[in-house]
């Protein structure tokens, strides 16, 4: 068992939750623990639902970086044998604010094309078999991606691209959608989706699959 | 097929609780031209809806136990198959018999879903093993039945989007902390916000939808609700291992289900009685015996990496009690209407499963309308929800218009 500090900091202040945990507990069990504890009325808010990194909505900054609080243990962010754990959560970048972690919904998820089918093949192309896609929304992507010019975000042209590859009859309609002056070719290449994406979409290289296809697209115009 | 929507019929609606029942009775009204407030103190399916596993139950597992369960069962999940596609992953299940005493079972199991419409049908072993090469090789039986897995989330976020495109309003972070009454009829319902406001919101009828808090929120209206919380451990294993929903072909138990989903495979579950509403976590001897029962389903899990473990609690109805339209609970849920204690207006529904949200919302909403003297039809049975999606979107992008039917005339 640990001591652990969460300091939950939000731009209105911070708020302290003290306990002693299992370090295999996650930060959503301790967030959890403290809202049904005595002090249940003074636990912040937050999101969550699945509890299994599948629903997306418990993102957040957690020592500095996005990660799902769902997935984060508490043994992931101290060392073994440590007196003391010192968590620090704040809210994701970009959406905005109901109440302390919890946000809206970031609002460069509204890109992701509606029209876009959202199950997968398990195999290849030709397999009947369908699994959900990779990408959870969870807009953790979004959250890292420093380019401030117009740029709808890696999550909406991770999808793009990942429709273009299992559904190619859909492609040149996601390519068009990509290839607006806040699409594909906004991307500065910081790569820091691809970093903090929870289910390894590598958003970052879709991204760059798209811009290939775009200029092969364009040179084929101008042969 | 674009779809014709009810004129509003000016009757308003609180519902408390935005679960996955919360949800689909939200969407149920609003298209019945009823005005809803949904109400949840957390994030929408914070509460058990989230954290189930997934399994949209054709009823196999029930067939033996409760013919009319499972019949319920494969029509609400044929139905659901075809207004949110986007959310299931439709590959079917395989009931496996692994020794000769569950293998004794098959033909009275087969025998039994068919009496509830479910078309289940024997496989070889070498079938079944071509369809999952990953279930056991020493299978004695095997049966195909059309089990699903479905996004816990997003097809209830599906509605959920539905009913906030028809105006519904929708408060999340939002705990109902009162229930206003007046001669024996409610009449509207407090509410706490994030921000620390508190709000009557006036409404001619409420339907308490809270899940394992259903009797919290029968308290503040001073009616008494038989539901406990019976915590059941699940565990989720990393990589695809199995595709197809694995069931044991013995009488259902714990952790005899396998829930493929996305890049995991689900395994559930345990149950327990507990007091109190959580919160519930796993123990370390529910993980280990967890993840031992489904290796026995599929080998391979033995060694996968633990991807997640977590606990969610079934809201179990305490007592049998007769449903608003008379007959006596053979269904999995009921719906209460509190006015035989002397509350009108006030409808508790409780039990059920995340399969037959659909139903539970229409039976509740029917049991609703009568009450105000509204006749406005059914149409979530015929009627597509716009794709979650729709949530991440400004509402004014939202066209109404754009409603399909699942095929045939409007
Ligand atoms: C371990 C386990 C596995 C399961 N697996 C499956 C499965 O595979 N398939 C399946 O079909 N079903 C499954 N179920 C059943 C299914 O999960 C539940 O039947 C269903 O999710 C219940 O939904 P609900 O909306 O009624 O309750 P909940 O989702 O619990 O919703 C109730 C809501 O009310 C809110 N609330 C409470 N108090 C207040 C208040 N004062 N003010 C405002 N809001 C409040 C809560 O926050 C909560 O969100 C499983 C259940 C368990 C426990
Ligand atoms: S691409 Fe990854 S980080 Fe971005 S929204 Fe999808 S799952 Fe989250
Ligand atoms: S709670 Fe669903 S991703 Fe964390």
């Amino acid at each position: 068992m640990i001591a652990v500090s969460i300091i939950i900091s939000i731009p209105d202040g911070a708020t302290e939750l003290r306990g002693v945990f299992d370090p295999s507990q996650t930060v959503l069990d301790v967030l959890e623990t403290c809202a049904h504890g005595p002090n249940a009325l003074r636990t912040p808010h937050y999101r969550h639902s699945c509890h299994h990194g599948s629903c997306g909505t418990c993102g957040a900054i957690i020592n500095g970086k996005e990660a799902l609080m769902c997935l984060t243990r508490i043994a992931d962010l101290c060392e073994q044998g440590s007196q003391e754990c010192r968590i620090e959560l704040k809210p994701i970048h970009g959406a905005s604010s109901i109440a302390s972690l919890s946000v809206a919904p970031h609002p460069k998820l509204a890109y992701l094309p509606q029209q876009a089918s959202y199950l997968r093949h398990v195999i290849d192309t030709s397999s009947e078999l369908f699994k959900l896609d990779r990408c959870i929304e969870c807009g953790l992507c979004l959250s890292a991606c420093p380019v401030d010019e117009p740029f709808m975000g890696p999550a909406a042209l991770a999808a793009m691209d990942s429709e273009r590859e299992s559904n190619p009859a859909a492609g040149p309609a996601m390519l068009t959608l990509a290839a607006g002056p806040d699409g594909a070719n906004a991307c500065r290449r910081h790569i820091a989706c691809s970093r903090v994406c929870p289910q390894g979409v590598q958003p970052a290289r879709r991204i760059q699959r798209l811009v290939l296809a775009l200029q092969t697209n364009r040179n084929d115009q101008l042969r | 097929m674009s779809a014709r929507l009810s004129a509003h019929v000016g009757a308003r609606v609180c519902i408390l609780g935005g679960g996955g029942t919360g949800i689909a009775l939200a969407w149920d009204l609003a298209l019945r031209g009823i005005f809803v407030t949904l109400v949840e103190k957390g994030e929408f399916t914070s509460g058990t809806t989230g954290r189930h596993h997934g399994q949209l139950h054709c009823g196999a597992r029930y067939a033996r136990g409760d013919v009319a369960i499972a019949r319920e069962c494969m029509e609400e999940s044929s139905l659901l198959k075809r207004l949110v596609p986007q959310t299931i992953e439709n590959n079917g299940g395989l009931f496996l018999a692994l020794d000769d005493e569950e293998a004794s079972g098959t033909d009275e199991f087969i025998a039994a879903c068919h009496a509830a419409t479910i078309p289940a049908r024997e496989l070889s072993v070498a079938d079944a093993l071509k369809l999952e090469p990953a279930a056991n090789p020493h299978a004695v039986r095997a049966v195909w039945v059309p089990d699903a897995s479905f996004d816990a989330y997003r097809l209830p976020a599906s509605f959920l989007a539905g009913a906030r495109a028809l105006g519904a309003r929708l408060l999340n972070f939002t705990r109902v902390v009162g229930v206003e009454i007046a001669q024996g009829k409610v009449r509207g319902v407090r509410v706490l916000h994030a921000d620390g406001r508190e709000e009557c919101i006036p409404c001619d009828a409420a339907v308490n939808a809270g899940g394992v808090w259903a009797a919290e929120i029968g308290a503040l209206a001073g009616v008494h609700i038989p539901v406990s919380p019976a915590p059941g451990a699940l565990v989720a294993i990393k990589g695809r291992a199995a595709q197809l929903v694995l069931s044991r072909l013995a009488p259902p138990g714990d952790g005899d289900i396998l829930v493929p989903q996305r890049e995991l495979n689900i395994i559930g579950s345990t149950q327990r009685m507990a007091s109190g509403s959580g919160p519930f976590f796993p123990t370390a001897e529910e993980i280990i015996f967890l993840r031992e029962r489904a290796a026995q389903l599929v080998p391979a899990l033995a060694t996968a990496p633990l991807h997640a473990a977590w606990a969610a609690a079934r809201p179990l109805s305490g007592t049998a009690n007769t449903l608003s339209d008379g007959r006596k609970a053979s269904r999995n849920f009921t719906v209460l209407d509190h006015g035989s204690e002397g509350l009108r207006g006030f409808f508790s529904i409780t039990g059920g499963k995340a399969t037959v949200l659909r139903a539970m919302a229409e039976k509740a909403a029917d049991a609703v309308c009568a009450y105000m003297g509204t006749d406005s039809p059914c149409q979530s049975a015929r009627i597509k929800p716009p794709s979650w999606r729709a949530l991440f979107a400004p509402l004014e992008a939202m066209r109404v218009e754009d409603f399909n039917t699942v095929g045939g005339d409007v």
